[in-house]
Parts: C-alpha cells; structure tokens; sequence
C-alpha cells in the first residue's frame, strides 16, 4: 500500500512539473522573460523538469578517445599531454560523453515577421515583433533556437547557427565552448526579418562553414515552394546529414479565422490579393493541408523529421522531438 | 407603349442606380490592406473560387442596381398603354355637370348651377396642358356634352353655356354615361381616369333609391370619383308636388285634390293656392310651424266641352312665387265629360237574358250613370268605329275578325278599357287564342268548367283587388258572397298575377292586364253573365263591378296622360304634340315622341289629320326639384359609390396629386420589394456567413493533428 501511494505522489509530482513545464514553454510565459538567455534557459530547464527522465546524466569521467580541437572548444578538455608530445590540439573525449554538432537554422525572411498574438507590455521579443507589436512566427523560431542551443550547449554539444532569408544572414561557427551561448544570443537578439527565402543557397552557405556531419535543426514557416525544401533536403541527405524540420506558423496561418473581406499583402513582395475570407476558408485550409502534407512527405522521405508548431502554442513538443532525434542519432552513431 | 408622367424622377432613378457600384468601389478603396504571410496559400484558395465568387458579386451588384432603378421608375410613375398616351399628364377627366331642375336653386353667390360651374372650372384650371376633360349634362337623360379635349379653353367655353334644365337630375345614369366612355375609348391602363360630380348634392339631385354598385369590368376601381361639397345653404321653397283631379258628381263641382310640400323655412305662415281650368279658385293655406307638407280638396267647375271632342281639360295649381320657383305651379288633366261612351259588341242580342242584355243593363242602370253605351257589330270593329269610345265590351268574342282584334289591341294602346266576357253558348272558347294581342298572358283553358252540383263556388270578397274595387271595398262582403258560380272557364294555374277577383275555391274570376305607359287595359271576365253558368247578373254585385273594372281602367288611362320633364312620351295614335310654347315635336309610328319632354304645362297631342287628340299634362318632378340640403354622407350612399368631397379651393390641389401610372407603379414598387427581399437572400448566401459559422474559424482544423510532434517524435 505504501509503495502504491508512494507512486501516485510520484505520478502527481511528475504531472505538476510538467504542467509548470508547459507554462514555461507558452509565449506568454517566455515572451515575459525579458532577456534570451533567460528565456532559453526557462525553456530547456522546463524541458528537462517535466521529463521522466533526463537524458543529461552529468559529465563523462572514463576517457575513450581523443578528437581534433575546432575553435570554440572547451579549453578545459584539452589533452595537453599530447599538445606537448605532438605539438597538436586534441581533446580527450570520455566513454559516457554524449555529444553533437547542430547547426540551428532559423529563417528570418519576411514572411517570419507575421503574427497575430499580441504582444503585452513587458515581453521581449525581437526586431520583428517590436515593429508589428505582435509575437511573430520569427520571434517564435527565435526562442525555439535559442532554447535548443541552450539545452544541446548544456549537454556539451556543438551548435552552430545560422540566420537565413535569401542567403546566410548570419552565422555562427559551432562550439561547444564557455562563450558560445552568449554569441547565439548575440546573434539572434539582433537579427531581422526580410527577403524572400532562398533555403537551398543558405544551406549551402552554412554547411560551408560547418564541414563534417551535423544535425541541423530547421526553424522556418517553410511556405515556399516544395521544390527548394526538397533540394535543400537533398543536399542533407548527401552530405548524410540529420534533419529536423520545426515547421513555424501562425494560427491565424492554421486555423485562418478572418472574416472581412480585404485586400490581402504578402510580406514578401506577392501580388495584393482581393479575398473574402470566410468564402474561401474551406479552399485555403485544404491548401494548407496539401501544402503540409507535401513538407512532411518530403521530409519522410528523407528520413527527417517535420513538425509543425502553431505560434501561439508551446515550444515543448518541438525541444521533445529534439532530444529524441538526439538519442536517437547518438545510438546510431550518425552524428558527432 | 411607356411614358413617364415625372420623367425627371426616371433619370433619378437611373442615377440612384449608380449608388451601388459607387458604394462598391468607394468600398473596395477604402478597406484596410491586411498583411498576410501565406499568400501562396491564399492565391490557391482564391483562384479555386475566383469565378463563383465574381459571379456571385456580379449578381449582388445587379440585384441592388436593378432594385434601384425599379423604384426610380416606380416613382416617376411610368404610364403603359397599348395605344396613345393621353396628354403628358396622363389624366382624363370627366365633368359630371348638374345641370338638373334642382341646379336652378339658389347657391352661394348665384344659382346651385353657377357653384358647380365654378368648382368645374377650378378643376380645369388645375389640369396640365397634357390632360383631357369631356363634359356629361346629369339633366336627364344624361348626355356627353363635349368629349375629352385638351382644349381646356373649349370646356371652359362649354361650361359657361350650360343652363340649368327642368328636368330631373341623374347623377348615377350620368357617372355610368362617363364611364362607359372611359371604357369605350379603352380606358389605358395606368391612366388616371377621374370623373368629378359638379353638383350641389342638394335632395333632389340624388337618386331616391341607391344604386346598386357596379361591379362590371371592375372599371370602378380605376375611377377617382370626386364631388363638391354638399351645399349646405337652407332654400326656403314651397312646391305643389301633386294635383289629383277626382270625379265630379252628379255634374257638379270637380274636386281637385292638392298636395304642397315645404322646405327650408317652416316657420308658421299663409300661402295662398290657386287653381285653374278655366276658372279659377283661390284658396289660403295656414302652415303651423315645422308643418311640412298639407294636403287640401278645391273644388273646381270644369268648363263644357263639345260631344266631339276628346272631354278632356287642363287643371294649373300654383302657389305664390319663391325663391325655388321651378315647382310653384303644376298641372293635370281632368275628364270634363258628362258621361262616358262605353261599346258593346253584340248588336243581334242586346234583349234581357242574354250576356249582352245584362251588360247593357250594368252599364246603364239609370238614364243619369253617366254611361253612353253604343252597340256594334263584332265583325265589323275597326279604328274608325272604336276611336271615339273609352270603352268597349266584348261579349261575342269569337265573332271578332282578325281585323277586329287588332283594332281593338290599339284602342288599348290609347288608352281604351276593353272588357271580355265568354259567350255562354260555346262549350269551346278558341278566341282565347287572341287575348295576349290585348296584354292577357294567363293561359286560360279553351273548355269549359262545371261545378259539381251543389257545390258550386261563390265569389271570395277577400281576393277583391284594392285597386280595382277600393271603392266598394265596404259592401265588398256583402255584394259577393251570394253570387255562385256554377260555370267558368279556368286557368292553368290559380297563382295568375292578373286576377283581381277569385272564387271561394281559390280560381280567379277576373283577369286583369293594364299597359303601364299608356294605362289601357282589358278584363276578362271567366264566367259568361248568363244564369246558366252563374246568378251575378241578379245579383247587385253586378252594376258595381262592372261600374268599378270602366272607373279603375278609365283613371288609368287618364294617369298615363302625365310626364315628367325629361321624359319620353308615348302617345300612341298620335302623330305629334304641339307644347304650350307652339314647339311641336313628332311622334313616331309606335306612339313615341321623337323626344323627350323639356317643357312643363298641357302639350295638346294631334292625329295625322290634325285633329284634337286630347292633352298631356307635363310637370317638373316634385321630388327632383327639392332643394334641401343633403349630410355629405348621405349624398355618398345615395351616389352608392366612393365619392372623395373636395371643396373648389383644394380640388386643383387633389387632382394635382392624382399622377398618371398608378398601376405601374405599384407593379414597380412590388417588384422592386421583391428583388430586394430577393437580394437580402443573396447577400446572405453569398456572404458565406452560415458556412463559416458551420465550421466554426476558431477551431483548429483536425488535420494538424498529423503533423503534430507525437507523430514526428516517434519516428
């Protein structure tokens, strides 16, 4: 009897913190915390409490192997033995150390600059939602990236990042070291939205500088066309690369609640176009259907993942896909 | 054919229909730009609806146009017709003048004429240059004056020369007279047709009994009928409303019987009567305050006429002159002959004993009964030999030549008595055949009836027609119940509206047929004055019944010797009648003036040679002449019609309001209420609120579950 409602108060802890976990993650909760870090750092510690189990067990103590130095590297972990007998850069790695390369991609064309939440007085937020004073799909991607970076930083991973609209806005080099958190956050408090999207062309870009097999995370709306995603995707899969697609939309994207007809402007140069939005909501949610389905076919074909999140809901599922395809690459040894 | 009575109001309406597509495009200008970053995505959905919605809009668009271009033409009031369009303004109207005896009475500034005359012409004065006006006269008989022109300056003209008839006025004969002009020239739909009754409304203009409302053709409906106001102003007048001249007896004094009428002030007073036929006599009349009508009995010598002529005098009544002077004076005529010339057709059998005899004998029980009677051969009856009689008795009818028979049918149709009696010898009565030439139509069995013995019927006193026997209607009881009849002939049916006498077994006795315009009439005694068929002639029933059937057809014929002004005389035998103003009017074959009376006072009456006919006594109707003021709603009912009063100063203003193309527009307006109920559906299918309702927008579509992080965590 003890044990069984020792396990209920178990259950009930556990479903609290996730509960407080979900608050965290909602934009309302991470648009209040006033600086990037914070926020990212709310976001992962809310991953990781309303997890059953962590997957960071703590630093590795049993040495395996050594492995080339890149810049960014923690100096601590530097072999200086070998430095000395060989005159090279090497870092110890250890039996239990679980880590990767993730490049962050977020998307910062124009069309990431739409949002209907509102922004309320004391939410941070990016360029995009400080003009809009809406929580747009780009401040979205933001903290998706940011609190990923976080946690894969935290889990001595390389992450390397990259801003992108219709080439590499901005990027980051991959690292794992003490001062690659405060760069990310550098780079993405100071990015923008505008262009139109060129993914294959940024990918390419990015990937230059970051040799080697990675998993990179895919913060974007992705609603160009299917044809792009699918060479950009290519060039992953050659370069036996792993993929996560965070697929970023607005609700009123998802659900397109609009009733007054209008003329309606695209953010990214499209011709205006004259639509009564309660005639044409069947016609347009069944594009977005197909639109959806020819991503997450793509994506599958690929073997990656897509996951589509509504900006107005939570980051969690998107940070649990994360750590996931985290285990699951370091259990087939295809990254790192 | 379209045209349009306010065509500035048309073009209004084509510009209001404009108003949507301003409303339209200032619209689409003015809605706030939305930014959107799903464009493809919206581009897709829109060009799968483009085209339905653009249809969609397109017919909004021309719903709300055309909904506004209906009421524009609705309110210019569009005229349709078949053939022209009368005048620009679309209006016929139709004067119903009161020319009438009554519109001689005194109005507010002239005569009731003159007032209604003013009310016209304010009419007139009130049309557009396009409108038509025709004029009716409502003297009877009502007759179209002048038809519809647009030369308002000629019916002005006509206006002004109407005078004021004696003759009764006929409102109702002169609307319809109106109306069926409307009707005959095709009344144009959406035309606005409107008759205007210029009258005074005053008692004697209206009909004594309402007119039954006409429901032909529903043209009513399409008729404004307007009037002036009922005067109101009191016409004090006294009228002599009817002389009834009595029999004189025993050659003494005629009484005259006379009855006057009063109006306006019946305040006590004296008016004095005076009547003439030769001499004079003058009586004074005392009215006690509120007294409206007297009667009084002057007594008057009638002069001697010659044994040749027709024994007929004029008798003038008249009362001091007022200020309604068309019914102080009235006339009659009076029988100024010591005895009367009856025929009896039997000259072979006039001994006692025989029907003839005891005829004979009714006839002049006494050398002073007042009753020549003059015996003819029944074969040899002809105009020449009937023409001076007023009488003629038939007791041999089945010895009358066809000659005969029609020599006698006119005698009645001057105005003779013919009296028939069945000759007791025959056991078969085929003259019967002959009776409906002299107005009989009760089909009489040609064989004869026997009674059972012992029980024969007697005479029923209570079926004595009060018309024929009022004057005995006293001893009545007693003269008839004795009198058996044990012979007749019978009829086929009991319930003759001819009898005037019938047994006690319900069979009439006595037929009874009298021509209303010329008041001559024949009697058919059913059963023979012989003992073999029944005891009348010992019976002193006999003399009275026979003295009562002469007096009663007599007065008749003398009654049907009056007209009214206005009326058509018929004057049969006759070839013209000279009025006491020498104007001389023909009279046709059939008897009938070539014209209607127009002057009162005695109109002697000729034959084709010249020779004195008698006299017909003319009068104004009494009653048409009365001038009392009638409440406007009684005027309406008497009119038996919706009647709008408008007085002379609003009457422009209310015709003005009467635009042309009524029914159109209602067409129009209804119409225009109906596309625009139509367009309300329209708007609200093609706003696709219900559909978005039906799947409400704030939900999220269940598809995104597929896409949702399980799915994508557990691969």
């Amino acid at each position: 009897m003890s044990g069984d409602r020792a396990g209920e108060a178990g259950d009930e802890a556990r479903n609290e913190a996730r509960l407080r976990a979900e608050q965290y993650l909602a934009p309302e909760t991470i648009g209040q915390l006033g600086s990037f870090e914070l926020r990212a750092r709310m976001i992962a510690e809310g991953v990781t409490s309303g997890m059953h189990r962590s997957p960071y067990q703590g630093p590795a103590v049993e040495f395996a192997e050594h492995r080339a130095y890149v810049p960014g590297d923690d100096l601590r972990h530097l072999d200086w033995k070998v430095f000395g007998r060989t005159d090279k850069l090497h870092l110890k790695r250890f039996q239990q150390e679980t880590t990767l390369d993730v490049l962050v991609m977020v998307d910062a064309s124009g069309s990431m600059g739409y949002g209907t939440l509102e922004v309320k007085s004391g939410w941070g937020g990016t360029s995009a939602s400080g003009r809009r004073r809406m929580w747009t799909k780009f401040d979205h991607a933001v903290a998706t990236a940011a609190a990923v970076a976080y946690l894969s930083l935290q889990q001595r991973d390389r992450v390397g990042l990259a801003t992108y609209s219709d080439g590499a806005k901005s990027s980051l080099r991959r690292s794992a070291g003490r001062d690659q958190w405060r760069s990310i956050v550098q780079v993405l408090s100071g990015a923008s939205v505008g262009g139109v999207a060129d993914l294959p062309r940024s990918l390419e870009q990015a990937l230059a500088q970051s040799p080697g097999r990675l998993l990179v995370v895919l913060v974007s709306d992705l609603l160009g066309p299917i044809e792009p995603l699918r060479q950009a995707l290519a060039i992953c899969r050659h370069r036996r690369l792993d993929v996560v697609l965070l697929e970023v939309l607005d609700r009123a994207e998802l659900r397109f609640p609009l009733r007054e007809e209008a003329p309606f402007e695209g953010l990214e140069g499209e011709p205006t176009i004259e639509a009564d939005p309660r005639a044409v909501r069947q016609e347009y949610l069944e594009a977005l259907r197909a639109h959806l389905d020819a991503v997450h076919r793509t994506a599958r074909s690929f073997g990656f993942d897509h996951l589509v999140m509504d900006s107005h809901d939570s980051v969690g599922p998107a940070l649990a896909l994360l750590l996931a395809r985290r285990q699951a690459m370091l259990r087939t040894g295809r990254a790192g | 054919m379209l045209s349009l009575a306010v065509p500035a109001l048309a073009v209004g309406g084509l510009l209001a229909a404009l108003v949507p597509l301003a409303i339209h495009l200032l619209w689409r200008r003015r809605r706030r730009p939305v930014e959107w970053a799903a464009m493809e995505l919206l581009r897709q959905a829109v060009r799968r609806r483009r085209r339905r919605l653009q249809v969609e809009r397109w017919i909004l668009l021309a719903a709300r146009m055309l909904v506004l271009v209906l009421l524009g033409l609705a309110i210019s009031r569009p005229l349709l017709s078949s053939g022209a369009i009368v005048g620009g303004g679309g209006r016929t109207l139709w004067i119903v003048l009161d020319d009438g005896l009554v519109s001689a009475a005194p109005g507010e500034g002239g005569t009731a004429l003159d007032d209604a005359r003013a009310w016209a012409e304010s009419l007139v004065g009130s049309l557009a240059p396009g409108d038509a006006a025709g004029i009716v006269l409502a003297s009877s008989p009502p007759r179209v004056a002048l038809e519809p022109t647009s030369d308002h300056a000629v019916v002005l003209d006509r206006l002004r020369r109407a005078t004021a008839s004696l003759s009764p006025t006929d409102l109702p004969g002169a609307i319809a007279r109106a109306e069926e002009r409307l009707a005959a020239r095709g009344a144009v739909e959406g035309e606005v047709a409107v008759v205007a009754v210029a009258s005074s409304l005053r008692e004697g203009a209206l009909p004594e009994v309402v007119p039954a409302a006409s429901t032909e053709d529903g043209g009513e409906d399409a008729v404004l009928l307007l009037a002036m106001p009922p005067a109101t102003r009191e016409v004090s007048s006294i009228s002599v409303a009817s002389v009834e001249p009595g029999r004189a007896v025993a050659g003494g004094p005629t009484p005259i019987r006379v009855r006057l009428v009063r109006e306006g002030d019946l305040s006590p007073r004296r008016t004095r009567v005076a009547a003439t036929a030769g001499t004079s006599v003058d009586r004074t009349v005392s009215w006690s305050a509120g007294e409206r009508e007297v009667e009084l009995e002057m007594m008057l010598e009638l002069p001697e006429v010659a044994p040749d002529a027709p024994g007929r005098v004029g008798v003038e009544v008249s009362v001091d002159p007022d200020e309604h002077a068309v019914d102080d004076r009235r006339t009659a005529t009076a029988d100024a002959r010591s005895r009367a010339r009856v025929g009896i057709a039997d000259r072979s059998r006039l001994g006692v004993g025989s029907g003839a005899g005891w005829l004979s004998r009714a006839l002049s029980p006494s050398a002073d009964a007042g009753i020549e009677v003059v015996e003819l051969e029944p074969g040899l009856l002809e105009d020449r030999v009937l023409r001076d009689l007023d009488a003629v008795v038939l007791p041999r009818p089945d010895r009358i030549t066809t000659d005969g028979w029609a020599a006698l049918a006119a005698m009645r149709a001057r105005g003779g008595v013919v009296l028939v009696v069945p000759p007791a010898p025959l056991d078969s009565h085929a003259w019967l055949e002959r009776l409906p030439m002299l107005g009989i139509s009760t089909e009489v069995a040609r064989e004869v009836v026997d009674a059972a013995e012992g029980a024969a019927p007697t005479i029923d006193p209570r079926s004595a027609s009060p018309a024929w026997f009022g004057m005995v209607a006293g001893e009545m009881e007693d003269l008839a119940s004795p009198v058996e009849v044990r012979r007749r002939l019978a009829t086929a049916s009991r319930d003759s509206g001819e009898s005037i006498l019938s047994l006690s077994d319900g069979s009439p006795l006595l037929l009874a047929a009298s021509d209303e315009s010329t008041g001559g009439s024949t009697v058919l005694l059913l059963a023979a004055p012989d003992l073999g068929w029944t005891d009348l002639p010992v019976r002193p029933l006999m003399v009275p019944l026979v003295h009562e059937v002469l007096r009663e057809g007599l007065a008749r014929a003398e009654r049907s010797r009056r007209l009214v002004v206005g009326e058509v005389g018929r004057h049969p035998g006759a070839s013209r009648s000279i009025a006491p103003s020498g104007a001389t009017t023909d009279v046709d074959d059939d008897g009938i003036a070539e014209r209607a009376a127009s002057e009162p006072g005695l109109h002697r009456l000729l034959d084709g040679a010249g020779r004195e006919m008698g006299i017909v006594a003319v009068n104004v109707d009494a009653r048409a002449a009365r001038a009392s003021p009638s409440p406007a709603e009684a005027a309406r009912r008497s009119l038996g019609r919706e009647v709008e009063f408008v007085d002379a100063a609003t009457a422009g203003a209310r015709l003005a309001t009467e635009e042309g193309g009524r029914p159109l527009w209602t067409a129009l307006a209804a119409a225009a209420l109906l596309l625009a109920v139509v367009e309300t559906m329209l708007a609200r299918r093609f706003s696709h609120a219900s559909r978005a309702e039906a799947s409400s927008s704030e939900e999220a579509p269940a598809f995104l579950a597929s896409f949702g992080g399980s799915r994508s965590a557990s691969a």
